[in-house]
């Protein structure tokens, strides 16, 4: 029996695999090598999210939202954190900042790379103090919101200039935007 | 950069500098002298500013110890994996030290026995 798929199909999901391996690498990344180097505890700067941003612009947001849970459940497991109340925060931010990117990229021109960036990295991290208030049923983390919110600006600011570097780089005549 | 990427932007660093801090607060404090307030699972420890030691308090999965110190209170020991709690400082003004994997927070309360903020205003914070 022949196996038969459309090919632009077959490219997407190559496509959108190879992003995620790239999003599981960069969160793990992120999550062991990089918190001793940063000024801030607690900062992250969300490399991830550069293969998030690249498969929202040439695959969709269908797409994007592959990556982003497929990198949350990787980069959960290699750290050992898939069991701890961390990887639900975790969850929530990811897919709080792939919801908000999906939005403003439906903005039409209103948005560049560079603004679903900002705008994923301020709502991932409201939604991880939201959830961490939940889990530890206290306001108190929503007090660090001021200065999480400045600082995922910068971040957001900082990833959406890469993923606009790597997106004029990437040879898109390869990958056709049919998402799935 | 288009012209609303630079409106996101100046809208999320004005929010974060005027908006949450007003709704913040705003928020209720506990009732009691200026102390630390540790709360975890197996309840709420109290610890006065001017006192001395450590305070072990029981977080979900491993104890976290506190530290009481000249006037400041600070997290010197967690088995948690990321040790933000530790690294986070002294517990200070709208800055709370928090450990989300063992569940614990500890944050200054700021209003004496009338309900009002003790010390500093709410602007000058």
């Amino acid at each position: 029996m022949r196996f038969r798929a459309d090919i632009r199909t077959v490219r997407a999901l190559a496509f959108t695999a190879l992003l995620m391996a790239l999003a599981a690498v960069l969160g793990y990344l992120e999550a062991v090598a990089l918190p001793p180097l940063l000024p801030v505890p607690g900062l992250r700067i969300g490399l991830a999210n550069i293969a998030v941003l690249v498969a929202l612009a040439v695959l969709g947001s269908r797409s994007a939202l592959v990556v982003t849970l497929g990198k949350v459940f990787i980069v959960g497991l290699a750290t050992g954190l898939i069991a701890s109340p961390v990887v639900w925060m975790s969850l929530a931010g990811s897919l709080a900042a792939w919801y908000v990117m999906s939005v403003l990229s439906r903005r039409g021109d209103s948005f560049s790379v560079v603004g679903w960036s900002v705008g994923g990295a301020a709502a991932h991290v409201v939604a991880q103090l939201i959830v961490a208030s939940m889990l530890i049923q206290s306001w108190a983390p929503l007090f660090l919101a001021p200065i999480s919110i400045a600082s995922s600006v910068v971040a957001g600011l900082a990833i959406g200039f890469i993923a606009r570097l790597l997106l004029s780089r990437l040879p898109t005549t390869s990958v056709v935007a049919v998402g799935f | 950069m288009t012209r609303w990427d630079i409106v996101l932007v100046v809208a999320l660093l004005g929010l974060s500098a005027f908006g949450v801090p007003a709704v913040l607060a705003a928020a209720p404090l506990p009732d009691s002298a200026p102390s630390v307030v540790v709360r975890g699972p197996g309840g709420e420890t109290v610890i006065p500013l001017d006192a001395e030691g450590l305070y072990h308090v029981q977080g979900a999965y491993s104890e976290v110890v506190f530290e009481a110190h000249a006037g400041r209170v600070r997290c010197v020991r967690s088995e948690c994996d990321d040790k933000i709690c530790v690294n986070a400082g002294d517990v200070g003004p709208g800055r709370p030290v928090v450990c989300a994997p063992n569940g614990v927070t500890a944050v200054l309360s700021e209003k004496d026995g009338s309900g009002r903020r003790a010390g500093l205003d709410a602007v000058s914070r």
